[in-house]
Order: structure tokens, then C-alpha cells, then sequence
């Protein structure tokens, strides 16, 4: 199983581990982890309105877990209890620090993997939410579902 | 009582002002009491020496020092999703306040290597190229400063 570099493991958190995650691409700067929820491989969402950036309609300025779950419900999720694998459902995990900031989120792929875009680095599958917990990702704040191909990207 | 910054001209010079311009590493301060002659303080830290100085920009010249903060820089923010963490960080400050002398190594980084440079390529040229449309998606940002680089001679 191929990996990402041992230095994107260690910057990340200490509990991604070769045996929890495969690498899915190389290194890439096109997209983020929130277009990759969506699975947008050309846009980089983001709050901040910088260069190279879109603020999609629905996402706020605030840069908050709270922002950007207003902005996935905009896309059709609603927000949930459950992270079992349903195959009639997109499902995501939106990661936050403890200051309610916004970090990362990850798409759920199958009973076995969830996918992340890694800022600008690889994408990977892992095979929990919390191994991408404990670094600058904080901890899964808000699990969100909608009914799959339901056609809102 | 105030403490007032002095220049003198023999305060120790780094290249590392805003915009590329030198700045003053130490200051004198002089004590205002008021009356009589001021005591002169002289807070400043040990003088570089000329070969001090002269490595820092020979480092700066030959892109060493950008090498070693785009390094850091990257390292430390790669993964972040949020690019108003990305290019608050210091090691990317540090690269705007090297100013101009920057530009051809970010561009060649930019080409080489991608990343998120496009603040600090706007900080330092005060130059926003691109169409509405073409600033908002880092491949074709990226294809923009890439022909700005060219057409300006930055990258060769």
C-alpha cells in the first residue's frame, strides 16, 4: 500500500500511520478538501476571498465549523448523528479546532474508507475519521449526510 | 520620561525591510529627562560584522534563503485547507519582506513546484493580473503569473 510522505504523517497528526491511510493521488495545489467533498478536482473553496481562491454562494465569510456547515446544508446535507456507510448517501466529516474554527473535511467513500484532500499534498483514503484528529485538523465536530446523486455537487 | 528612538549612522544594517528596502537593526535610545544632558542607553544588540552581512546577502542573492523559507513555509502549512492561515505564517512573511529580490524565486517555485504563492506575489509587485474569472482557480492563477513572470523578465 502506498503512502504519503512520513513528513506530511508527522505534520498531520501523530496517529496517521502507514497502516490507516493509502496515498490516492500525488501532491496537488488545484483543489482543496472542500471542493474534494464535493468531488471538485479544479477549485480550491475557501472563506477568505484571497487569490486563487472561490467563495462559493452558501459559504460565509466567518471561516467557522458553523460556516461551512451552512454552507454543505446550502449543497443538500443535513447534519447527523450516524457515520455507518449507507450506500444512498454522500456522507462528510467536517473537522474543527476547539476555538470552533474550521479545518478539514472528509467524504466518505465505502464501508471501509473515507477520502481527503490534504490542503495542498496528496489525497488519501483512511480508514478512520480520527486519524486525522489531535493536529491543526482539531477533532470531527459535525457528521453530515444527503441523499446520494441527489445532483447538487 | 520618554524613550526616543535615535539614529545614528552607525547602526548595524539587515536587508530585510518591506518591500526589499534595508532596515535598521538597532536603534539608540536616548533617555529625555527633561533637563541637563540625556544619558544615551544604547539597547542595541551586537553588531554584525561586515562578512556577516555580506553572506546574508549573498544568501538572499542566490536564493539560499528564500529556499530555506519556502521550505519551512511549505512544511508547516502544506496541508491546510485555509489560505489565510497558509500566508499569515512567518516564514511567508519573511519571503514578502525580502521584497523584489523574491519574485524570480517564487516564480521559479511557482513553475517548479507549485503552491500558494500568489499573495506574496501580490504583496510584493502590487501587480493583480488576471481576468475575475482566471483569479479564482489556482491552475489557471498560476498559468496568469507564470506570463507575467515571463512578459516582465522575472522568469527566463
Amino acid at each position: 500500500m502506498v503512502t504519503i510522505k512520513p513528513a506530511h504523517m508527522a505534520a498531520i497528526s501523530n496517529r496517521l500511520t502507514p497502516q490507516n491511510h493509502q496515498k490516492t493521488s500525488e501532491e496537488c495545489d488545484d483543489y482543496n478538501c472542500v471542493a474534494w467533498a464535493l468531488s471538485i478536482d479544479d477549485d480550491w473553496y475557501d472563506h477568505s476571498g484571497l487569490p486563487a481562491t472561490t467563495r462559493p454562494q452558501g459559504l460565509d465569510q466567518s471561516g467557522t465549523v458553523a460556516g461551512y456547515v451552512a454552507f454543505f446544508e446550502s449543497r443538500g446535507f443535513s447534519v447527523t448523528n450516524a457515520s455507518a456507510f449507507v450506500s444512498t448517501e454522500d456522507r462528510i466529516a467536517v473537522y474543527g479546532d476547539a476555538y470552533g474554527s474550521f479545518a478539514h473535511v472528509a467524504r466518505q467513500v465505502d464501508g471501509t474508507n473515507w477520502a481527503s484532500k490534504l490542503g495542498g499534498w496528496e489525497d488519501i483514503y483512511h480508514t478512520s475519521l480520527d486519524c486525522l484528529e489531535g493536529g491543526d485538523y482539531g477533532h470531527v465536530r459535525v457528521l453530515m449526510s444527503r441523499p446520494h446523486s441527489c445532483g447538487w455537487g | 520620561m520618554i524613550l526616543t528612538p535615535r539614529s545614528t549612522s552607525t547602526d548595524s544594517v539587515i536587508p530585510y525591510g518591506k518591500n526589499g528596502s534595508l532596515a535598521f537593526a538597532s536603534r539608540k535610545y536616548h533617555l529625555d529627562a527633561g533637563t541637563g544632558p540625556a544619558p544615551v542607553l544604547d539597547f542595541a544588540p551586537p553588531r554584525d560584522s561586515a562578512d556577516d552581512r555580506s553572506e546574508t546577502l549573498q544568501a538572499i542573492r542566490d536564493g539560499s534563503q528564500f529556499k530555506r523559507l519556502a521550505s519551512n513555509w511549505k512544511s508547516a502549512t502544506g496541508h491546510l485547507s485555509n489560505v489565510g492561515a497558509k500566508v499569515s505564517e512567518s516564514h511567508h512573511q519573511q519571503i514578502i519582506e525580502m521584497g523584489t529580490a523574491a519574485i524570480p524565486f517564487i516564480l521559479a517555485d511557482l513553475r517548479d513546484n507549485g503552491g500558494h504563492w500568489y499573495v506574496a506575489l501580490e504583496a510584493i509587485t502590487h501587480v493583480a493580473p488576471g481576468t475575475p474569472e482566471e483569479r479564482q482557480k489556482p491552475r489557471t492563477m498560476r498559468e496568469v503569473w507564470l506570463r507575467w513572470g515571463t512578459e516582465s523578465g522575472y522568469l527566463l
